[in-house]
């Protein structure tokens, strides 16, 4: 049953498990979290699976008998994306970015299929593909629970229709998939000088803890390390391309020793590298 | 449930605590649902097949003595993941590698290449990159000029989950071809050639985010690639092989010419390179 962590008064998160998905986490790797305010509770992202959502739904009531109101999606990975299932059966809307709805419709069949084959049926079950209830364009503040929250939008950055969210009366700021800490942020889905130019521009919120996408939550200097990742990596594999360093040489190559204790360094910091290795020469080709 | 207040401090200490010990867990857990314990020399449902098809009635050495495959063991990215195909003998007159196939068992569209090659080629090795849907065999089939067939095989796993969008920020400059020789050239010993093609090779089954409508399929179909006039080796294409298609061929150098490439794509789009060696 997942636990909720607190992070500030009325402001809690749920810890997704590390490493690659498997039927022992149930794909639960990503966090969620939820806010409680006057009236009701906007809950930030929906798990893995309808029961993983169902499950969110039990831990909340265990800590407010206040309502739902509103689920908010951060981003689009299935990890925050498949639990939402739970949440409109109860009738509470499920809120996406359009470009980050459009994500999920065009590519997460596939990933829906991948999951039962990973987690088999049973975890599964239930879960299925959904339009969201609200699908919005911009930045904006929410009120549906007597605690206003923003909802902020930075452009296609780490995703095309990624958001945070920001708590203002703590200062708590779930970064969705702009943030992750001490895992290796996922470059897949992202226009990276757009995600270092919002990331830049973080240190100018009133932000007291940052709650990730994966990992547990920090302060505020979280995004420092991702900042440090990317640039890093952009660097490292614009040396491998210099230096002739085939694609096939990529993975062997691909070591950053400073985040070689971050979860997921075995696989996505090889995907990111072969991605970014890839872009990196296709720029190279315009020139 | 009763939460007291943490301070900062102290909820961090928790948080990391909660991700230690979710770590302590996830190293006992059996990984399932995929298979994890194929060979590489394995065979599959769809290779049967398929060869049955391709191959009919015909026998097939496996042992590597003729050709090898070489795939990087952790292909980090399915929609691009690097192979080499090393043949062990060189394209001499009395035997020489005629016939190339290349296939991914598990793809929409199994066979990636069949490549027509000459002796010009000095050596008859290549490397391009291929899209791997899922857990697959890649496999290659080498057809001799005596008409013997062998063959080489690797399971590939590529990380699970979403793919990537495709790329559609260059379609401006689809068709644009570049050569290279990299490594120099010796007179009379095969030297390696670079050739890439700007081009999308969609699939057919990707998604406009925008539109949510299909993207039709539109890919390089062939690559006839000379020397001074003569023919290096024909390719047929499919989509299987990666956007961007890139492939390392080799030629042997000798008083000098061009290495031309002619591509055409599914849309009858036709594009030319040449370079003029040494």
């Amino acid at each position: 049953m997942p636990e909720p962590l607190q992070v500030a008064d009325g402001v809690y998160m749920f810890l997704g498990a590390k490493g690659e998905v498997d039927p022992a986490n149930l794909g639960r790797i990503g966090n969620a979290g939820f806010i409680v305010g006057e009236s009701g509770v906007v809950a930030i992202d929906t798990g893995t699976s309808r029961q993983h959502g169902e499950d969110l739904l039990a831990a909340i009531a265990r800590v407010t008998d206040k309502p739902v109101r509103l689920a908010l999606i951060t981003h689009t990975r299935q990890e925050f994306l498949f639990g939402a299932g739970a949440f409109r059966a109860r009738g509470i809307p499920v809120a996406m970015h359009r470009r980050a709805a459009n994500l999920m419709a065009a590519r997460c069949e596939n990933c829906l299929k991948t999951l039962r084959r990973q987690l088999g049926e049973t975890a599964m079950s239930g879960t299925a593909m959904f339009k969201p209830d609200i699908e919005f364009e911009a930045s904006h503040t929410i009120d549906p629970i007597g605690r206003p929250i923003e909802v902020l939008y930075f452009g296609h950055s780490s995703g095309p229709g990624d958001v945070a969210v920001l708590d203002t009366r703590s200062g708590v700021f779930f970064a969705g998939g702009l943030v992750d800490n001490q895992r290796i942020p996922d470059v897949q889905d992202s226009d990276r000088p757009a995600w270092l130019a919002a990331l830049g521009a973080l240190p100018r919120l009133p932000l007291t803890a940052i709650v990730p996408g994966h990992g547990p939550a920090g302060p505020p200097g979280l995004v420092d390390s991702v900042r440090r990742y990317l640039t890093d990596l952009e660097r490292h594999m614009a040396e491998l391309l210099q230096a002739g360093v085939p694609l096939s040489g990529v993975a062997e190559a691909a070591a950053l020793p400073a985040f070689s204790h971050w979860d997921r360094y075995d696989s996505i910091h090889l995907r990111n590298a072969s991605i970014v290795y890839l872009q990196l020469e296709r720029e190279s080709m315009f020139k | 449930m009763h939460v007291t207040i943490l301070s900062r401090h102290r909820l961090l200490l928790a948080t990391i605590a909660a991700w230690l010990g979710m770590s302590a867990l996830g190293a006992i857990a059996q990984v399932g649902g995929l298979p994890t314990n194929v060979k590489h020399t394995d065979s599959s449902p769809e290779w049967e097949k398929l060869r049955e098809k391709l191959f009919p009635g015909r026998s097939m050495e496996s042992a590597a003595s003729m050709v090898q495959l070489v795939v990087p063991l952790r292909a980090a990215y399915g929609a691009s993941v690097p192979v080499r195909i090393v043949s062990k003998l060189p394209q001499s007159d009395n035997l020489y590698v005629k016939r190339i196939t290349l296939l991914v068992d598990k793809n929409p569209s199994p066979v990636a290449a069949v490549l027509d090659l000459t002796r010009e080629l000095g050596q008859a090795d290549f490397e391009t990159r291929l899209r791997v849907d899922e857990y697959s065999h890649i496999r290659v089939v080498s057809e001799l000029s005596n008409g013997e067939l062998h063959t080489d095989s690797r399971y590939v796993k590529v990380s699970g989950g979403c793919s990537a969008p495709p790329n559609r920020d260059q379609l401006h400059n689809i068709g644009k071809t570049f050569l290279k020789v990299p490594e120099g050239i010796k007179a009379n010993e095969p030297a390696p050639v670079d050739l890439q093609i700007v081009h999308p090779n969609d699939t057919g089954f990707e998604m406009n985010q925008i539109s949510l409508l299909y993207i039709p399929a539109h890919f390089v179909r062939s690559i006839k690639v000379s020397y001074a006039g003569r023919p290096l080796f024909d390719a047929e294409l499919d989509f299987s092989i990666s956007e961007n298609p890139a492939l390392r061929f080799n030629f042997i150098p000798g008083s000098g010419g061009e290495i031309k490439a002619e591509v055409v794509d599914s849309k009858e789009g036709r594009y030319v390179a040449t370079l003029r060696v040494p």
